[in-house]
């Protein structure tokens, strides 16, 4: 009974197919499992050879297992994965009819050793093996996907991100082939970028080769347009996407998802998955592969990123550097710092006037490395960048303001600070700029003494001029009276005294005139060396004081006035000897040297001869060096505060310069230049002669009425009639009244200036048009004026400068109408 | 001594005409070349068994058992590590599948190609003493704990003498190694031992 129960349940219950064959292959049991399955019944299989009722099983060449293991008695087994099925079985599944996957017994049965039967047990194990398959699918794609995702920790760019994933989505024995269209953001345009698989030869045939490539895309412009993902499968769809499924026209391509790799506003591409499935892919399946286009998406989109950091870093980096080379290239000091007064940044300039390298500074506080004093009362100045950062304002510094370096060397700077701001207007930092202006500073007060000069000769100048008129008409009419035939010998000497007295003011107003803006150098081509000596010799005759000249190399020729010059050297040795009541040495030093550009001298490059008067007196004091040049300015008790003024100015219109130094008890050094010539030929100096007799008209233009009376009775000693005009317009008249006449005047004397009309140089040019062979000179007490340097540039045959002198008006008519 | 050596020559030759068989049900099997290669037969006593399956196989392994029976009886066991049965089951395989790990449908076909080597192997001895043997239907068992893999081999104590059959086995581009272990009791041994010695005679 409980075999009967047993074997019932063995046979019927276990939802198994048992069959048995005798050893002619004849079905002798067929159970109900397999009636179901088959819809055969009992009667209609028993008896029969299993080979007549299921002839797939021969079909298909597994009754050779049928035979082995009834001839041989072995045992035999078919695995479903193998074998699929032995019998013809369908099931429905999923509203859909498959094949029933089997795995299959063959059990020799025997008695006797000998086979009585065998039994055929049969297995379904579709479900299993489906869903079996269908894991070791979800398996691979999660291993797809993490192994893409590990790749996407790492990879460096877009391209080797799709090469390295689609090669390991190509591992999935499933996933064929894989291929990704990108699309350009600037145009649309769909381009295939990367691909892979077992197809990928046939795939770059089709893409060389189908003209109409794109148009056939149908799948990939459907995701494009829908942003979603599009499935396929050639079985079904291959009407609906003829042109697609045309172009994909390879035996194991079933299957396609066309998956949109994209952000939130870009679709980057659509990334193609062509699968061997004929039917549904599995949900699961496709849910994993969204996902992956997903990771990829934000893959792309953080690579994406990453280009655009670094092309940003890279232009930051660049935009640094150059800013960098910039700063170290500038010619000013450049300190940057940050909100805390560190320094971050320092150029070259900065370098050179601090003491400290960049590599040093950076990370100290700028107190350490920017150390500013006043230069005057010696304090620390306020910090520029505390200031800053506290007023969020561009700031200069004081003037005077001196830069202390690390090895103690003060530099005169111009400075400002300047906040450096982020994008969102926040002080981040603060930048100065500064120079070293030490040159600059001196040149400017060379500048400001010059102009205080000048202002002071113009002042000087003007009174002297009008002195000089007055002077030149006492001297004149004094002269002229001691011509005369005086019995009286008082009155002589009275003359004579008046004579003598006016002499000495004409000398101190031309000192005055000299080294105000009058006494224009007449320049000739002389020995410097030899003047030099001769001065020198000239002013220490008698004196306890031993003047040696030392011409180191044979100097240049120097176009100067002779006069001039020596007052030079005369004032420097007086200087020099007075600054020695004791007695001493005076040395003077000769040579040439040339100034070049870079000199801070208030002159121009070139070749220059250099004079150095050094005594060694009592020195001079630092307060007064600076003021030793202004006119009126003594330390002496009898001084007139004009002589190292009138240097100084002469110096000036020879178009050279002057410096002294001077240490308290160890001397002073007198060191001017004086511009030199190459080749200059030395003009041999004329003597003059002292008397003139001639006759003629002389026509004398001046304000001055007392002037041209002592010009009258000059000219008329010298056998000349002499007419007067008060100015130009006079002048042009008499001169054509007196060419009508036809006898124009043999000279014009024409003042250059005559305050209200017109003057010298203008009337000048009417005569001129006049009478173009009219001779005239032009006089003034401006002996500076261009017009008095280069009168005959103007039409002037001569200069008669004032005061008038006998012997100039001698030298003068002489010159001229001789 | 020399007796088994004798034996060990014989199970050698036994060896290579069964697994020569079982590589060619296999290739067509695979649709592909099979080949096995045995470098190393022992014949061991049972109790060293044990020790021995310890010492090869270090790693999990999936035991394949067939017990046969008639003119002599025993049980034959396939041996493979898991790693190795994982490749077997992919070269077998091919492009329809990658597995990683064994499922029932696994378990099917390592069933199925342990039978074919099995049963090759002990037809071989089958034929040459000329007497049918019968097989039961093989068994595969995945390794789950060592407590599980002592209880199957206490199995075997019924058994006295063991023929080990190292085996190598080239699928497709798979190596995969495995032992082969078939048990026999003294008297069932020796008279295979004698049977095939006078089977041999004759044929030389």
């Amino acid at each position: 009974m409980m075999e009967k129960i047993i074997k019932e349940i063995l046979l019927e219950k276990l939802s198994m197919g048992v069959l048995l064959i005798d050893t002619n292959y004849t079905i002798s049991y067929f159970n109900n499992w397999l009636q179901k399955h088959t819809g055969y019944t009992e009667n209609d299989v028993i008896n029969r050879s299993i080979f007549d009722v299921f002839p797939e099983i021969k079909k298909r060449g597994k009754d050779s297992y049928v035979l082995r293991c009834v001839q041989n008695s072995h045992s035999m087994l078919l695995s479903p994965l193998i074998h699929q099925y032995f019998l013809d079985l369908s099931i429905v599944r999923n509203d859909e009819n498959i094949q029933m996957i089997q795995e299959v017994k063959l059990l020799p049965i025997s008695k006797n050793n000998q086979l009585s039967f065998v039994m055929i047990i049969i297995k379904d194990l579709t479900e299993q093996t489906l869903y079996e398959k269908e894991l070791v699918e979800t398996k691979n794609t999660l291993n797809i996907i993490r192994k893409i995702n590990q790749i996407m920790v790492t990879v460096p760019s877009e391209a080797l991100l799709f090469k390295e994933a689609i090669k390991v989505m190509n591992e999935d024995t499933n996933t064929f082939f894989v291929w990704y269209a990108s699309i350009k953001e600037e145009t649309s345009q769909l381009s295939i970028a990367h691909y892979g698989g077992l197809e990928t030869e046939n795939f770059i045939h089709c893409m060389n080769h189908t003209p109409d490539f794109l148009e056939n895309l149908q799948l990939t412009q459907m995701a494009i347009e829908t942003g979603e993902c599009q499935i396929s499968f050639r079985k079904k769809d291959h009407i609906k996407l003829d042109k697609w499924w045309q172009l994909f026209n390879y035996y194991e391509c079933l299957s396609v998802m066309a998956i949109p790799i994209k952000s939130n506003d870009q679709l980057f591409g659509i990334l193609h998955i062509h699968r061997k499935e004929k039917y549904a892919i599995k949900a699961e399946i496709i849910y994993l592969y969204k996902e992956l286009a997903r990771d990829i998406s934000f893959c792309i989109e953080k690579l994406l990123h990453q280009k655009m950091r670094e092309v940003a870093e890279k232009k930051l980096k660049d935009e640094y550097e150059r800013l960098r080379v910039t700063l170290r290239g500038i010619g000013d000091g450049v300190i940057a710092t940050d909100s805390e007064g560190k320094v971050v940044l320092l150029n070259t300039i900065a370098e050179n006037l601090t003491g400290w390298t960049e590599q040093e500074a950076i990370g100290r506080n700028i107190d350490e490395t920017f150390h500013i004093i006043n230069e005057f009362t010696r304090k620390p100045c306020f910090n520029p960048v505390e200031k800053v950062l506290k007023t969020g304002k561009i700031i200069g510094l004081a003037n005077h303001t001196a830069l202390v370096s690390r090895d103690g060397i003060e530099r005169i700077i111009a400075d400002s600070g300047a906040p450096i701001r982020n994008d969102k207007g926040k002080i981040i930092g603060v930048v100065l700029v500064f120079r070293d202006i030490t040159q600059q500073s001196k040149l400017e007060k060379e500048m400001m003494k010059i102009q205080k000069l000048e202002s002071i000769g113009l002042l000087a100048g003007g009174i002297a001029h009008d002195f000089n008129n007055i002077l030149g008409i006492i001297t004149g009419n004094v002269q002229y009276a001691l011509t005369l035939d005086i019995k009286n010998p008082e009155f002589q000497d009275i003359l004579t005294d008046v004579e003598t007295a006016a002499h000495r003011a004409r000398d101190l107003t031309h000192q005055l005139l000299t080294f105000a803006s009058g006494g224009a150098p007449i320049k000739k081509m002389i020995s410097i060396g030899k003047l030099i000596k001769e001065s020198a010799k000239l002013v220490s005759r008698g004196a306890n004081v031993q003047v040696n000249y030392t011409e180191k190399e044979t100097l240049k020729s120097a176009a100067v006035d002779h006069g001039q010059i020596s007052q030079v050297v005369q004032n420097l040795v007086i200087n020099g000897i007075q600054s020695m009541p004791e007695g001493g040495n005076i040395v003077i030093e000769t040579s040439n040297v040339q100034i070049g550009k870079e000199s801070i001298m208030p002159i121009k490059p070139g070749l220059y001869i250099k004079v150095d008067v050094i005594d060694q007196g009592c020195g001079i004091a630092s307060k007064h060096l600076d003021r030793i040049f202004d006119p009126f300015f003594t330390t002496k008790q009898k001084g007139s505060g004009l002589g190292l003024a009138t240097v100084y100015s002469i110096i000036k219109k020879h178009g050279g310069h002057i410096k002294a130094a001077s240490e308290i008890e160890k001397g002073t050094t007198f060191t001017f230049f004086l511009p030199a010539i190459e080749n200059g030929q030395i003009e041999q100096a004329q003597k003059t002669k002292e008397s003139f007799k001639g006759n003629g008209k002389i026509l004398v233009m001046d304000d001055d009425e007392a002037l041209f009376r002592m010009l009258n009775r000059m000219f008329n000693n010298m056998g000349y009639e002499v007419h007067f005009a008060r100015h130009g317009y006079e002048a042009i008249d008499l001169y054509k009244t007196e060419m009508k006449k036809g006898v124009p005047y043999d000279l014009v004397i024409l003042d250059l200036t005559v305050p209200g009309s017109m003057g010298g140089k203008d009337t000048i040019k009417y005569l001129k048009e006049l009478h173009p062979d009219v001779k005239a000179v032009v006089s003034s007490g401006y002996s500076n004026d261009p017009v008095m340097a280069n009168y005959t540039h103007h039409g002037f045959c001569g200069v008669l400068p004032k005061p008038v002198e006998i012997n100039n008006v001698i030298h003068v008519l002489k010159s001229i109408l001789e | 001594m020399a007796k088994e050596s004798r034996s060990l020559d014989i199970m050698k030759e036994i060896v290579n005409t069964g697994l020569g068989e079982a590589a060619d049900a296999l290739s067509r099997l695979v649709d592909s070349r099979v080949i096995i290669k045995v470098p190393d037969v022992h014949i061991m006593d049972i109790d060293q068994v044990m020790p021995y399956i310890k010492k090869e196989v270090t790693a999990l392994g999936v035991y394949i058992a067939q017990d046969f029976k008639g003119a002599v009886s025993g049980r034959t066991i396939l041996c493979y590590t898991q790693k190795c049965s994982i490749s077997l089951l992919n070269a077998i395989y091919g492009d329809k599948m990658n597995v990683t790990t064994i499922n029932e449908t696994g378990i099917s076909t390592l069933n199925e190609v342990g039978n074919i080597i099995m049963v090759s192997y002990i037809s071989a001895i089958s034929n040459f003493i000329d007497d049918r043997i019968h097989f039961d239907l093989p068994e595969t068992t995945l390794e789950i704990s060592e407590k599980y893999f002592e209880n199957l081999l206490d199995e075997l104590k019924e058994f006295d003498k063991a023929i080990v059959v190292k085996n190598l086995m080239q699928v497709k581009d798979a190596d995969i190694e495995g032992y082969m272990f078939v048990l026999l009791s003294f008297r069932d041994f020796h008279k295979v031992v004698e049977i095939l010695s006078n089977q041999l005679k004759k044929s030389k």
